[in-house]
């Protein structure tokens, strides 16, 4: 717990200024949100085309690659539920959409033929999103993507366990040693000698 | 625990103790005092959770503040550097982070149980005064404590072994150390490559069962979760069950404490309370415990000002809430060629205490110890805050990153000393107040210099280490003026001198006789990190004096 000087110095600022805590609320409410993401629901928060454009932003920041990326893990719905009213993040709502607008008036600016950031090409979304990236939005969006991509699948992204798999995280509730490569060597090595 | 068979007290009942807080001090007062037979009424304001609650949910634990600050806009605190700035409202995170429910702390921490030395306790006879702080000697020393850190290595459950260059001990660890992860491995290979002398962490964590608890399953969600095996020696495992089995002991939770009151004699003889309704109570005593933290025991004292105590109930010293200490973490990571996996088992299986005692060539006061760890808690967590700073922060390079760093980072921290300084306080805040309508806590800090010499010295140390292992990419957290802090140090200190202190050897207060402080706030000194410990044996203690003197009539 000591450790978070870091976190809290490099852009958290927003997100503590801005999260608003009711942990009882976000249990359910946020259970909810994997079953919706099954369904393939309609989103509450945010407008079919905001939920393109945001998801589009999150695939940018943990893209598909060889492995899922934050679409296909349904990051979408862990944001759509996480800045409901009462909800920790509630208070990025505005400022994501606010984003999404701002994203739209840039797109036009630079003369891409697409009208929402969702339709624009691999580079032009890059291009944009690196101008972005000291605005409070793009903080945001990153900080959500990277919790909806790795916290429980329960709250709607992460489906799957695609995030955990990436990094190589297994939530077993029970381990037995050798842990890793090292100790397992350790182990291997006092083993033989005796 | 059979909390059905729980006994009860009505609040006009006069017990023989009422203990403020359950956490590592008052869970053991509670256990020892009602184990020698006295009627005990524990007030927690935290609600009774058990280990059929806890889960691995690191957004709710981590995120959502769980156990520790509670719904945004319910417990606010303000931090501020000086009485020259105004303090504002920091929620995310707190500035004192300390878990709200039965077991207190002690049920997410860490669990590093590492005594403290007898340098500790007369530091300052040893290495003279500094100038413009409070740096004092205990009125105790370690062989006065000793035997207490005894009794809570076989009581509440502590494995390990003797290290190097540790103090004596009178008997050995009850239980061996708990099996060495990748990152210990590391840890011993770099040590011993420097020419210095690594050990098996000393940890409040069962290796094995014992005293009816289940052994250690590595499940790796550890610090900052509650242990659903028991196995993490928390005084909701370990105390609490001895307590209200005695049936002697009610643990009243959801009871917010508001007020000790005093009689026309200067005697403590109740304590007001909100219950979960917010209806008023008072439980009388015939003495009065107060373990609340050392955040919240200033607080308390603070706002139990009356005419007879204008600055605060026990504070003619105007000592209470002072010498805040909060210890630094000063930490480096390493990336290395194979997978750890430190995401598996306890936080911490080595240490190094080659760098404990202060060393006046350095320049400055302070020392510290090393632990290996990894402080990646959880996934989501990782992914912000542990990657290397030159590591793409989004994009495709940033995704490769995650997947090769994930499993092959560990972490060394430091644990090093703060001094006291009177500036560094607790104090009622003016303006805000919490759900119950007391003032909120106001947080008033800034390390010594030295405090933060101290920390970019085991910085580099722990930095070296790594590289020392054999780290392909290491890099440090930057050390910087603290903005929080787990350690909550110094705030009602021990001393034989009531102009210069808040209680006695025997943790009694100076001005109140029968109303007794036992906590972090008692300590003098902040010890080398890892206080809880010390705490413990210093409630232990004071358990025995203070029953000897119930037995006596002298309370």
């Amino acid at each position: 717990m000591k450790d978070r000087r870091q976190f809290l110095r490099e852009g958290s600022s927003a997100l503590g200024a801005l999260m608003t805590v009711n942990a009882i609320g976000a249990t359910s409410l946020f259970s909810i949100s994997c079953a919706r993401r099954e369904a393939g629901a309609a989103f509450v928060n945010l407008s079919d085309a905001e939920a393109a454009d945001l998801e589009a932003v999150a695939e940018q920041i943990i893209p598909a690659t060889d492995t899922p990326g934050a679409r296909e893990a349904g990051v979408i719905y862990f944001i759509d539920t996480a800045v409901t009213e009462g909800m920790p993040f509630a208070g990025m709502l505005p400022f994501l959409k606010d984003g999404v607008k701002e994203l739209a008036g840039k797109l036009q600016s630079s003369g891409s033929t697409a009208m929402r950031f969702a339709d624009a090409e691999h580079d032009v979304q890059i291009s944009l999103l690196t101008e972005m990236e000291p605005t409070p939005f793009f903080g945001m969006v990153s900080t959500l993507t990277k919790i909806g991509f790795f916290a429980d699948p329960k709250y709607g992204g992460n489906k799957d366990k695609v995030g955990w798999e990436l990094i190589g995280f297994d939530d077993r509730h029970a381990w037995q040693p050798p842990f890793g490569y090292y100790d397992g060597q350790l182990m291997a090595e006092e083993r033989d000698e005796s | 625990m059979n909390l059905n068979a729980m006994k009860t007290y009505q609040p006009s009942e006069e017990v023989d103790f009422v203990i403020v807080g359950s956490g590592a001090a008052g869970g053991a007062l509670a256990m020892e005092l009602s184990v020698a037979g006295f009627s005990v009424v524990v007030l927690e304001q935290g609600p009774f959770e058990t280990n059929v609650d806890f889960g691995h949910d690191e957004l709710d634990h981590l995120f959502y503040q769980k156990y520790v600050g509670g719904p945004k806009g319910e417990y606010p605190q303000t931090f501020r550097r000086s009485e020259d700035e105004e303090a504002v409202v920091q929620d995310f995170l707190p500035p004192l982070l300390y878990a709200r429910m039965v077991g207190g702390s002690s049920v997410h921490f860490t669990a590093n149980y590492w005594r403290f030395r007898e340098i500790d306790f007369n530091e300052r006879s040893v290495l003279g005064p500094i100038a413009g702080t409070g740096f004092a000697d205990w009125p105790i020393s370690y062989d006065d404590l000793e035997p207490y850190y005894t009794k809570v290595d076989w009581q509440i459950g502590v494995s390990g072994t003797p290290g190097p260059t540790d103090s004596y001990r009178s008997k050995p660890y009850p239980l061996p150390p708990l099996p060495v992860k990748s990152s210990g491995v590391l840890f011993d290979k770099g040590a011993k490559a420097l020419g210095w002398r690594s050990q098996p962490s000393s940890m409040a964590i069962l290796s094995q069962p014992y005293n009816g608890r289940p052994g250690c399953v590595h499940c790796g969600k550890c610090i900052a979760f509650g242990c659903e095996m028991n196995a993490k020696s928390s005084t909701l495992a370990a105390a609490i069950p001895v307590a209200i089995d005695s049936g002697n002991c009610e643990v009243r939770a959801e009871s917010t404490v508001t007020r000790i009151e005093t009689d026309e004699n200067g005697r403590a003889n109740q304590v007001v309370y909100l219950d979960i309704d917010g209806v008023e109570h008072a439980q009388k005593g015939k003495a009065v415990i107060v373990s609340a933290n050392g955040a919240e025991t200033p607080r308390l004292l603070l706002m139990s000002e009356s005419a007879q105590h204008p600055n605060g109930l026990a504070n003619s010293s105007g000592k209470v809430g002072k010498y805040l200490m909060f210890n630094i973490s000063p930490s480096s990571f390493g990336v290395f060629d194979e997978p750890l996996n430190e995401f598996k088992s306890v936080q911490v299986t080595r240490i190094l205490l080659d760098f404990y005692n202060s060393d006046p060539k350095r320049g400055f006061y302070g020392g510290g110890g090393l632990d290996a760890r990894f402080m990646g808690i959880g996934p989501a967590y990782y992914s912000l805050a542990c990657m290397p700073p030159d590591a793409p922060t989004w994009g495709t390079g940033y995704k490769a990153a995650l997947a090769d760093y994930y499993t092959r980072t560990m972490t060394v921290m430091g644990h090093t000393t703060s001094l006291a300084l009177e500036s560094n306080n607790i104090t009622l805040d003016p303006t805000f107040k919490d759900k119950w309508g007391r003032p909120a806590i106001r947080t008033t800090y800034k390390d010594h210099p030295d405090d933060l010499a101290t920390a970019r010295f085991m910085t580099d140390r722990s930095r070296e280490l790594l590289d020392a292992a054999g780290a392909r990419q290491s890099w440090s957290d930057p050390v910087v003026e603290a903005v929080l802090g787990a350690h909550l140090l110094g705030t009602c200190r021990m001393g034989d001198d009531p102009a210069e202190s808040v209680v006695d050897r025997y943790h009694r207060s100076h001005d109140v006789p029968n109303l007794f402080i036992c906590d972090g706030s008692s300590l003098v000194t902040s010890g080398r990190g890892q206080p809880t410990m010390t705490i413990q044996a210093l409630a232990f203690r004071a358990a025995d004096h203070i029953a000897e003197f119930a037995r006596q009539g002298t309370l």
